[in-house]
Formats: structure tokens, sequence, C-alpha cells
């Protein structure tokens, strides 16, 4: 699945550390989320979801 | 905790592992026989280093805990590498099983299976580490 939270956490000025810091996950969680590697779960989706102010269905693009 | 670099806490973890092995190695070798025995040392000093290397690697990584571990990438590999490792324990006693039966050789014991499934949990979490990183 891809997603926008790259785009929106360079915009913010967050670097992955800070970010994940202000998620609850390791900095390594935000790296493979952003490569793609790694679908998080609903929760953390809502948590990227309210740190940026976006929509949980603009943050996540279906591949399908 | 003081800052410590990822290289000075893997030193720090390794050596506290081999000095401690190799503490109760020591005490293995002159107690269980009376005087120096060099397979008590080896053998007791490899089985616990590891274990004493592990506990200094919790207490190295305190501090570092997240808010949600459950929702990190590593607990998914977490659970990815235990699940492999079943499987792969599965299909190894199961084609060693065979293979004896076939061959008509004695059942072997299940020691050495510990040590083969520490390794394998270990690749199994390892690898997708290092790919993703």
């Amino acid at each position: 699945m891809e997603n926008r939270l790259r785009p929106l956490r360079e915009a913010r000025g967050l670097s992955q550390a800070e970010c994940a810091e202000a998620l609850g996950v390791t900095r390594q969680t935000v790296i493979s989320i952003e490569k793609g590697h790694f679908d998080p779960r609903l929760s953390l989706a809502f948590r990227i979801s309210r740190l940026f102010g976006v929509p949980v269905d603009e943050l996540f693009i279906s591949e399908e | 905790m003081l800052a410590m670099t990822p290289f000075l806490r893997w030193i720090l973890v390794v050596g506290f592992g081999l000095v401690c092995g190799a503490m109760t190695g020591l005490a293995a070798a002159y107690l269980r026989t009376g005087g120096w025995d060099l397979r008590s040392f080896v053998a007791f000093g490899v089985a616990t280093c590891p274990v004493f290397a592990s506990l200094a690697m919790v207490f190295a990584h305190q501090g570092d805990e997240v808010a949600h571990p459950a929702e990190t990438v590593e607990h998914e590999w977490a659970h990815q590498a235990l699940a492999q490792t079943a499987l792969d324990l599965f299909i190894l006693v199961g084609s060693t099983t065979a293979a004896v039966g076939v061959a008509g050789l004695d059942q072997p014991g299940i020691g050495w299976l510990l040590p083969v499934m520490m390794v394998d949990v270990a690749l199994r979490f390892g690898v997708p580490k290092h790919r993703h990183a």
C-alpha cells in the first residue's frame, strides 16, 4: 500500500525520529512505512492521520 | 542511562556476555570435578554466554521503549520470525524422523534443536531488518 507519510512529514519539518516519537513507535517503523514495506495497524494509521491532520483515506492509497 | 552509540552498546553487551560466560565456565570447570576441566569450561561458557549477553542487551535498551511496541515493524518481524521458525522446526523434525526411520538408525536426541532454533529465529528476524534498513 502506498502512502503520503514522507511528504507530509517533510512538509511539517519533522525528522523520522521525531515523527516516530510523536507516533509512539520506533524510527525503523516510520522508515518501513515510508518505503511501503510495512502497512501499519488501523490504530497507528489513525494516529498518523491525527498528527498530520489528513484523513486516513488520503494518507494511504490502495494499489488495487 | 548514558548515551551510547549502537557500536559501543554491542561491544558492552558482547563483552559482558563473554566475561560472565567465562566466569561461569571457570566456576564449573573447578567445582564440578574439583580440578581444571576444559570440557566443562567450554560447555558452560558457551551455554551461558548468550544468556548473559541477552540480559545485558535488555538493560542496555532500557529507556528505548516506545509507547506502542505492538505496532512497530520490529514486532511484526518478531511474529513472522517465530512463525517461520515453528514451520522450519516442524519440517526439520519431520524430515529427520523420516530419514532416520528409513535408514533404520537410532532416533537422535532433541538437544540439538534448541541451538538450531535460536540461530534460525535470529536469522529470520535479522534478514528483514537488514533488507528494510
